[in-house]
């Protein structure tokens, strides 16, 4: 019985209008959806590229320990195609610094909360979403409706079938529907990504597919119960499609707006360039600090005047120099030596003002997130971007994993010491650099050549100790250095994140499958 | 057989449409109810059909109250109804392969629907056309074939011959007498005085929810039934 209800309802679904027309919509909006999507992927991924190439010759090419300096570069998620989640918001670029924890990808200042998903980006995932429920309840709205309207349903029950199974079948008729238009926009995505040959997807990301599309299955399934929850308590079909349509715009617009809007309201973040300020105060003191030290090794040392040959140098621990005094590299080894374990323990110092902040804005998203969780279509949405490795909880742990891959960094270089050794500044044998008395000739040879012109110099040149004349040393083997390495599907809290959602999908369906079944057990014919 | 006992419906609006009905419609029997708009006609007939619960009295089919075990009852009715309006997207004949299969009737074929169509009169051309482009006497027809298939001992017509040009009433009713013949208890709701005299074993007017009067053949054909029927309704007018 359940299956001639649903085979005549889906026989007669796909006759219909309204099924030419989902067909027709999605044919024109998957693919073009799809495209732009698959372009912007392509730009992301050039950009990624460009960027890691430059920085991986930078990263090789570091002659001296302070200037091995790892760039983690985000690679772009393919997967993000389906669904753009935050990553819109998102920089691509972190340069480790032993001063200073990376806080999110840089590219984004302060201005706003980068894991809010404030604009309504039209992505995959979105269209669904939206095109997806609205079919859902227009197969739905006159279920009940329609038949009574036509005098079918009293036809019908006055054979041997219980309301019930009446209800089902029609549920199953509409489903039947629906699913192959589902599976028709899922074919077309999985056919973009086949055909792109910048995106391979592995193992881990076909699953997620996978659940990707069961979740929208789900999601189709609450809104057709949620167009037959509305059917059973209307006699008329106009007044349940107006119904329907305002749940529609209410669930799909304002809610996912009034969340952010009150996620924004309700739970203040601290203002970027505040935190920034905070950041100065707590570093104040290691500009003295700094100071007094710097004076210090150059009393102990009885140096009045530091002069190198070449050099280069910045204030977080960078330093490379070649040629000059034998005491300008005992300064440096003494400073570095102190230097480095000291930006090192403010970065931690920093790191509480910091993570103040970043705790601020995790508390406005959740908030936001929760909040959302009020309409189907923002779970759906939050599935989606979290299986497609776009969610804010992504970039979050991407973060944290950048942050324990400094910290490995960071105790390669202290448990090696390399920032006491002179090759942290200079590649020279400490034997070539010069006394005092020794560095005054050689200034004064130099001004001598100068004035006899370019070949009496270039002859200087060539008199100078080996190794003066930057340049003349390959770079440094970085071979043993720890590398970046990031996986996403590693994450577990993303399990635990979907399986809350797919359950609270479910736990939705089921209530409203219940009350729909109730209701129409009592439907006036 | 139907069977009404002290049948009583009183809607949630407090409407009493239907009060203490007591009916015996026999096997063989066709019983035309006559009553103006809102008397308690499709009321009775949906009491009959569980469609709405009674608010006492009981309503018994082949022996079976309708309460008790609605849907073991269903096995011995069949239906059309007022306004047969079916499925506009299915052909007449995928209409009564629908309910045909419904009503438990699965192995039919192609020619089985189209004897019963050709039974109930409706034209050769219109058997694989869309039921959206049917007429509404031509869609009455599909309603009744649909009831005749299913074979039950016992039918229910909801004015069915509103929207029949002469012909095709005439049609439904010799096809009614035949199924009489064959042994079925029928329960017609019309305002068709004529056919009721021309078919009816026994006729009821309703009034108010009441039966105020019933009659056997013999009986309505001595007197003139359309006289009887205008007095009956006269009586409201006169005592207000
Ligand atoms: N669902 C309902 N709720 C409340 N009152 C109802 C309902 N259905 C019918 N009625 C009332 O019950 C009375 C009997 O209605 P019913 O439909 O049985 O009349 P009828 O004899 O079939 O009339 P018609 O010839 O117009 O079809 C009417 O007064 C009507 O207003
Ligand atoms: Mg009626």
């Amino acid at each position: 019985m359940i299956g001639l209800i649903a085979r005549k309802d889906f026989l007669l679904n796909l006759t219909s209008a309204r099924f030419v027309i989902g067909l027709a919509v999605c044919l024109l909006v998957i693919p073009f959806t799809l495209v732009t999507s698959v372009d912007r992927y392509k730009q992301q991924i050039n950009v990624y590229k460009t960027a890691s190439e430059k920085v991986e010759t930078e990263y090789k090419a570091a002659k001296v320990y302070s200037n091995v300096r790892p760039s983690v570069i985000h690679r772009p998620e393919a997967l993000a195609v389906f669904s753009e989640g935050v990553s819109r918001n998102m920089g691509n670029t972190v340069q480790l610094q032993y001063g200073e924890y990376p806080l999110l990808l840089s590219g984004v200042a302060g201005f706003s909360n980068p894991l809010l998903n404030a604009f309504f980006s039209l992505d995959f995932a979105t269209v669904i979403a939206i095109v997806l429920s609205l079919f859902a309840l227009v197969f739905s709205y006159d279920a009940f409706t329609r038949e009574r309207e036509n005098n079918t349903l009293k036809m019908i029950l006055v054979n041997r079938i219980n309301r019930s199974a009446f209800f089902i079948g029609k549920f199953l008729g509409i489903l039947l529907t629906l699913v192959p238009m589902l599976l028709f926009c899922f074919v077309t995505g999985i056919l973009f990504l086949l055909l792109s040959p910048d995106i391979a997807l592995d193992g881990a990301m076909w699953t997620n597919v996978l659940l990707l599309f069961l979740s929208a299955v789900l999601y189709v399934v609450v809104f057709v119960l949620f167009g037959l929850f509305v059917s059973a308590m209307s006699k008329r079909s106009s007044t349940s499609i107006a119904v329907c349509l305002l749940c529609w715009i209410w669930l799909l617009f304002l809610v996912p707006n009034i969340a952010v809007w009150s996620a924004k309201s309700f739970v203040k973040t601290e203002q970027y360039d505040n935190m920034q300020l905070a950041l100065d105060d707590v570093e104040e003191p290691y500009w003295k600090e700094r100071e007094e030290k710097s004076r210090e090794i150059l009393k102990m040392l009885d140096i009045d005047g530091l002069s190198h040959w070449n050099y280069n140098g910045g204030s977080d621990g960078y330093l490379e120099f070649s040629g000059g005094l034998r005491k300008a590299l005992d300064y440096h080894l003494n400073f570095s030596t102190w230097e480095v374990p000291r930006l090192i323990d403010y970065a931690d110092k920093k790191w509480a003002v910091q993570k103040e902040y970043l705790d601020g804005l995790v508390k406005q998203e959740r908030f936001q997130q929760r909040l959302a969780l009020l309409s189907p279509s923002e779970i759906f949405g939050q599935l989606a971007s979290s299986l497609c490795y776009s969610d804010p909880g992504y970039y979050l742990v991407y973060m944290e994993r950048v942050r324990e891959y400094r910290q490995t960094f960071i105790d390669y270089v202290r448990e090696r010491k390399l920032y006491e050794s002179s090759t942290w500044g200079t590649r020279m044998d400490p034997e070539n650099f010069v006394s005092d008395e020794r560095y005054s000739e050689m200034i004064q040879d130099y001004e001598t050549a100068f004035q006899q012109g370019p070949e009496a110099i270039r002859q200087f040149r060539a008199s100078l100790p080996p190794g003066w004349n930057d340049g003349n040393y390959g770079p440094l083997d970085v071979v043993g250095f720890p590398v970046f390495d990031y996986k996403p599907h590693t994450r577990t809290d993303a399990y635990n994140f979907v399986l809350a959602r797919f359950a609270l999908l479910m736990g939705i369906a089921l209530v409203l499958l219940m009350l729909t079944m109730l209701r129409f057990r009592n439907y006036q014919l | 057989m139907l069977q009404a006992i002290e049948l009583t419906k009183r809607y949630e609006d407090g409407q009493l449409a239907l009060d203490a009905l007591n009916l015996e419609i026999k096997p063989g029997e066709i019983f035309f109810l006559l009553g103006a708009n809102g008397a308690g006609k499709t009321t009775t007939i949906n009491l009959f059909l569980n469609f709405i619960e009674p608010t006492s009295g009981q309503a018994i089919i082949d022996g079976i109250d309708v309460m008790k075990d609605p849907l073991e009852t269903k096995n011995y009715i069949s239906y059309v109804s007022e306004n047969v309006m079916l499925y506009g997207n299915f052909t007449a004949r995928q209409n009564l392969d629908f309910f045909a299969k419904l009503g438990g009737k699965s192995h039919l074929n192609k020619e089985d629907y189209y004897t019963i169509m050709r039974k109930v009169g409706l034209q050769e051309q219109a058997f694989e056309k869309k039921l959206k482009t049917f007429s509404k006497g031509m869609r009455q027809k599909v309603g009744l074939a649909i009831a005749i298939i299913k074979d039950a001992p016992n039918i229910l017509l909801d004015e069915p011959t509103s929207g029949l040009d002469p012909k095709s009433a005439a049609e439904l009713m010799q096809i009614l007498k035949n199924l009489r013949n064959a042994g079925k208890s029928i329960l017609m709701c019309t305002h068709d005085i004529l056919r009721a005299k021309s078919v009816a074993d026994r006729v009821g007017i309703m009034k108010e929810g009441r039966l105020v009067m019933l009659r056997d053949r013999e009986e309505f054909l001595q007197d003139d039934l359309e006289q009887l029927y205008l007095e009956y309704m006269q009586e409201t007018v006169m005592m207000p």
